[in-house]
């Protein structure tokens, strides 16, 4: 159903019919908001990497020849556009990879199991990553990118995304390790995925 | 390499199944070794699958403004009040005006001797009316006008497409008629006007004042500068909206004008009209507004100009691309 009318709306994009893109608009927007917003926490820059995603689609309707899903097509290019932008602003050299070698692992004290919710842990604990481990997390996390498509998406080696996952996995065990709530809640948990 | 290291990679492989028929055995051996490792594997698996849950606390987004910035990034164009005044000083100077007409077209033949038909076949034609003012025709398209006109009005007869640049004469209104009843009147000195068959009845306005009647009876609508009226047909009544851009004008002028249109719609027409390509780096000045009048000059001196008003810093990369750096709105 949501992949007839996604079609139908890509269709009418492509006639150059504003109703379309309106259709993406509403469908989309706020997913894609998250999407930018798990990879750099800067909620107007993500605003404008969607906002130019879509308006790209517009302009280069005539030309785009999209095989995949508009919504996965969209949320790619809500992707390469942060992870443009984040390698723009940054002063740190993705590619120099004794800068990711040294970076500790953060001490991160966690909440007293009682004192937050689940989700609200889960948040804390993925915010307070090392920004590059986070980044690297995520990518995999969520965007299910392979170790080999991170590497070469930030320019750095295989063995260097290992490490920043595995650094993500014990940060986030310290964190969340203690929690009575982890094992039973995980069955019930709302996953964000995409219905693609 | 270190051990641990070794087993969660193991596991993440399984969790984002990429692991191989060996990994899984490796994986299963380690975890069943001890209750330890089983716990660790249980525990990190829990971990993986809640950190999927997380949401980026978000500020809440405005869906509207957030559309219309889509809007004009995309170069759609966007309705907008203008102020009266600055449409009266550049009406004194030119009207442009672009008409194309649907309805079945009965053209009623007027004596002749009385009138001089212009018809434009392969070619464009370019002519002279006996007020001095100045017509291109379109191919495919005639006008009719009188050898002199009338004491009280100008009026000519248009079928097909022309651009106009007429003589001012604020005591003599300017006409150009259509055959479905409808009729632009002109106020200032240029415009141009389109009467195809199967479209409906359009008039742009590129710069002044122009109106436009459904019949000799209507009101009509007052149309300005970068305002577009439709003729709906079943309603017998003219359609106001703004478009901020000659985009649609430019093959009859020659070029292209701007009256506080935003810089996103501004970039998109000088892109089409030129077939370059221009990055503008502060996307803040998207919603800026540009106001410059028509020309054909070279790109280059164009977006000198523009860089100029907005103190930005232009770059040519070569001869297609052009970027444009820092700057602040007007």
């Amino acid at each position: 159903m949501q992949i007839q009318d996604e079609a139908r709306a890509w269709a009418l994009v492509r006639a150059g019919d504003e109703a379309g893109l309106r259709w993406l608009f509403e469908a989309y927007y706020n997913r894609l908001l998250q999407d930018a917003a798990r990879l750099l926490p800067d909620a107007d820059a993500c605003q404008d990497m969607v906002q130019d995603a879509f308006s790209d689609i517009w302009r280069r309707r005539e030309e785009l020849d999209i095989h995949t899903h508009v919504g996965a097509y969209l949320r790619r290019m809500v992707v390469n556009k942060t992870l443009n932008y984040i390698k723009a602003q940054s002063r740190f050299a993705f590619g120099n990879e004794a800068l990711w070698a040294d970076t500790p692992d953060v001490p991160f004290t966690p909440p007293e199991p009682g004192a937050v919710t689940l989700e609200e842990a889960v948040r804390l604990a993925v915010e307070s990553l090392p920004e590059k481990c986070r980044l690297v997390f995520t990518l995999s996390r969520f965007e299910n990118w392979s170790h080999k498509e991170i590497a070469a998406s930030l320019g750095i080696s295989t063995k260097t995304v290992e490490n920043q996952m595995t650094k993500a996995l014990r940060n986030l065990r310290a964190a969340l390790q203690n929690r009575p709530d982890l094992s039973c809640v995980i069955i019930l948990a709302i996953y964000s995925a995409w219905m693609i | 390499m270190n051990t641990q290291q070794e087993h969660y990679l193991l596991l993440l492989r399984q969790w984002q199944l990429a692991a191989t028929p060996a990994d899984h055995a490796a994986a299963e051996q380690w975890r069943t070794s001890s209750p330890e490792h089983a716990e660790t594997a249980d525990e990190l698996e829990a971990i993986w699958k809640a950190a999927g849950t997380w949401q980026p606390a978000l500020p809440v987004v405005d869906t509207e403004a957030a559309y219309t910035a889509i809007r004009q990034k995309a170069g759609l164009h966007t309705p907008k009040r203008r102020r009266l005044q600055q449409v009266w000083m550049l009406g004194a100077a030119a009207a442009l005006v672009l008409l194309l007409v649907a309805v079945p077209f009965y053209y009623r033949q007027v004596p002749a001797g009385s009138t001089h038909m212009l018809v434009a076949t392969e070619n464009a034609l370019d002519a002279a009316l006996p007020d001095g003012s100045r017509v291109r025709l379109r191919p495919g398209s005639t006008l009719e006008y009188p050898q002199a006109f009338e004491n009280t009005v100008r009026k000519v007869r248009l079928k097909g497409e022309a651009y106009f640049e007429v003589q001012h004469n604020p005591q003599l209104p300017f006409w150009v008629e259509m055959a479905n009843g409808s009729r632009v009147e002109v106020l200032g000195t240029a415009f141009g006007v389109q009467d195809v068959d199967g479209k409906p009845t359009t008039v742009l306005v590129q710069t002044g004042l122009v109106r436009f009647r459904a019949n000799a009876t209507d009101g009509g609508e007052l149309l300005k500068a970068g305002d577009k009226g439709v003729l709906a047909v079943n309603r017998g009544q003219i359609v106001k909206m703004h478009t901020g851009s000659n985009y649609e004008l430019a093959w009859y002028a020659g070029g292209l004008a701007f009256v506080e249109t935003p810089l996103a719609v501004v970039l998109h027409d000088l892109e089409a009209f030129y077939g370059v390509d221009i990055t503008l780096e502060n996307s803040s000045l998207l919603e800026c507004t540009y106001t410059a009048p028509l020309t054909n000059q070279p790109i280059d001196e164009v977006l000198e100009a523009l860089a100029y008003a907005f103190k930005m810093h232009l770059q040519k990369n070569d001869n297609k691309f052009y970027t444009l750096q820092h700057g602040a709105c007007l």
